[in-house]
């Protein structure tokens, strides 16, 4: 999955990527925990899960709109979103995050230079993992949906 | 269209990736044979030997640094529980064992008490010396030598034919030794106030008053050597401290390195598989001062190599490759696993392996103290030398050097370097 999520990396930047990796300064190698896997699959699951949720257990007549579709859609992103965005969060606020992928030191004094991974990296991470859930979404609800009783045209004919 | 959606939901997952990477795989390389301290490492007996030929007299003549130097050395060798068995000698023609009282040796360490221990104390022959010192010396015992060595080929010899057959006695004492003993050689150069007579090549006494170098030799295994200046830095001898240190032994030990993510110039990404020696997506900078170079970065950790720092970050005792500058700086980074940064910067960046050399040469150090005529030892810079002390420490380095397949490098490593 890290594969899938590196298509986004200039967005959220190396050093999260390194982060979820599982980059360790300590054995400077990668010997956490690979997040990309972990995040990826419960973004596989919920994606999945909303678009069965749709089309077979919702399964009306009035939601067979492209725009009922689409609360769904935004609903997967949403909850995706939140999950990466927090994930990472937590990582950097309770220092998970290796020095060396959150600063550049001065080498001979020690002294922080450059913070090169904030917030704001981990809010770009959870739009990319927004970004590949609606893609997955949008392909699940197009293998899916042909043996929906009421909603297999949604969310357009074929 | 259902066919086709399957496909492409399962060629997303499979055949995609933005470096070629699906994870963490075994290692292609394997990583070098780190060399650290071992928390078991067994206590070895300390053997001390103190020259005392009359060349010393003036080193002892009263309170001196040297006195100073030795008496904390000694003490913090107690102190650091470095050892259970501490021997304390003095040594010239032969060895004199002295009761294992550190205080009492101290106090009597006087001209009067040289002279009183016996042997003969009127001509210095380092190389019978070191062969008398490594002939007790073991894997189990650290010796520790304290000696102005100063050659004294006196009146009549020819000194250049002396002191090289003195540097061939020295190679050929330690080559024997290194043959059956894995041990590392480190000298340290201290400096003392010298208050008496000083005997020149021709063996002339010259009554000085002055600040003379005087070294320290400790010889054996290396476990034993990280571990003592592990407890007891360079800093903390007292008497003006360590001036200049070497260190010579078995190169076939290497030290754990890794690309580090800075200082770099441009981009890349470590290898997922190899990420401490392979550099994968490498492109130069295209902006700023810097515009067209590429520069990485590679962490190296000396804590347990007994390099001296001056050695360490002199760019000059590296190789790299021609289209390569190197420039090697201490890591005073907290929690770093490396203690010296190694920056190469190249502005034709390519992909090849780049191969870096620690040289392995004597210091610089070595050269400008020593002095090859001390007939006029008042002449301008000559109180600071020590005559023929080059002699000395090359021939111990020729003998590590033939034990090491004379090789020219203490270590290389290989980063792969791929754009």
């Amino acid at each position: 999955m890290g594969t899938i999520y590196c298509w986004f990396e200039s967005l959220f930047g190396q050093d999260l990527a390194e982060h979820l990796w599982g980059w360790d300064m300590g054995t400077q190698d990668y010997t956490k925990a690979n997040q990309f896997n972990t995040i990826g699959l419960y973004m596989l699951v919920v994606s999945i899960f909303m678009v069965v949720f749709f089309y077979y257990i919702l399964n009306h007549p009035r939601f067979n709109r492209w725009w009922s579709w689409s609360l769904i859609l935004g609903l997967n992103a949403g909850l995706n979103f939140l999950y990466a965005w927090l994930i990472t969060l937590s990582d950097l606020s309770n220092n998970f995050i290796s020095d060396d992928l959150v600063y550049i030191r001065d080498v001979n004094t020690n002294q922080i230079v450059t913070q090169k991974l904030s917030e704001s990296n981990c809010v770009y991470f959870g739009i990319a993992n927004t970004l590949i859930a609606c893609l997955f979404f949008i392909i699940f609800s197009f293998t899916v949906r042909w043996w929906s009783k009421n909603c297999s045209t949604c969310p357009y004919p074929n | 269209m259902k066919i086709l959606f399957w496909l492409l939901f399962f060629g997303m997952i499979f055949f995609s990736g933005c470096n070629g990477q699906s994870g963490r795989k075994k290692p292609l390389i394997s990583p070098p044979t780190i060399i650290t301290t071992d928390e078991t490492t067994p206590i070895p007996i300390y053997n001390i030997y103190i020259e005392n030929s009359g060349s010393m007299d003036g080193y002892v003549e009263g309170v001196t640094e040297f006195e100073q130097a030795v008496y904390n050395f000694l003490v913090d060798i107690q102190n650091n529980n470095l050892t259970d068995s501490l021997n304390l000698n003095y040594i010239n023609s032969i060895i004199i064992p002295n009761r294992p009282d550190v205080a009492d040796f101290i106090a009597k360490l006087e001209p009067a008490t040289f002279r009183q221990r016996g042997g003969n104390i009127a001509s210095t022959d380092i190389s019978q010396m070191f062969g008398a010192i490594l002939k007790e010396t073991n894997n189990n015992c650290v010796s520790v030598f304290i000696s102005d060595c100063v050659f004294s080929p006196g009146n009549g010899q020819d000194a250049q034919q002396y002191l090289i057959n003195q540097q061939i006695g020295i190679k050929r004492n330690f080559a024997l030794k290194l043959d059956h003993n894995n041990l590392s050689t480190v000298v340290l150069q201290l400096s003392s106030k010298f208050n008496g007579k000083y005997f020149n090549r021709l063996n002339q006494p010259f009554q000085i008053s002055a600040q003379r170098p005087y070294y320290i030799w400790l010889i054996g295994k290396h476990e034993f050597l990280t571990n003592l200046f592990d407890k007891i830095s360079k800093a903390s001898f007292k008497g003006g401290g360590v001036q200049n240190f070497y260190c010579a032994y078995n190169s076939e030990k290497s030290f754990d390195y890794g690309i580090l993510n800075f200082p770099k110039l441009g981009t890349y990404e470590r290898d997922k598989n190899s990420p401490k020696n392979k550099i994968i997506n490498a492109i130069k900078s295209d902006k700023g001062m810097h515009i067209g170079e590429f520069q990485f970065s590679v962490g190296i950790n000396f804590k347990y190599s007994l390099f001296d720092n001056d050695y360490i970050i002199d760019e000059n005792n590296y190789k790299v490759p021609d289209n390569y500058t190197i420039e090697v700086v201490k890591n005073n980074i907290v929690n770093s696993n490396y203690t010296h940064i190694i920056k190469l910067t190249t502005k034709s960046l390519k992909t090849e392996n780049v191969n870096i050399k620690l040289k392995n040469k004597l210091p610089q150090w070595v050269t400008n103290i020593n002095s090859d005529d001390d007939t006029n030892i008042n002449a301008k810079g000559e109180l600071n030398k020590t005559f023929g002390i080059k002699y000395l420490i090359e021939g111990i380095y020729e003998a590590y050097k033939t034990k090491n397949n004379n090789k020219e490098t203490f270590f290389e490593i290989n980063i792969s370097v791929n754009q």
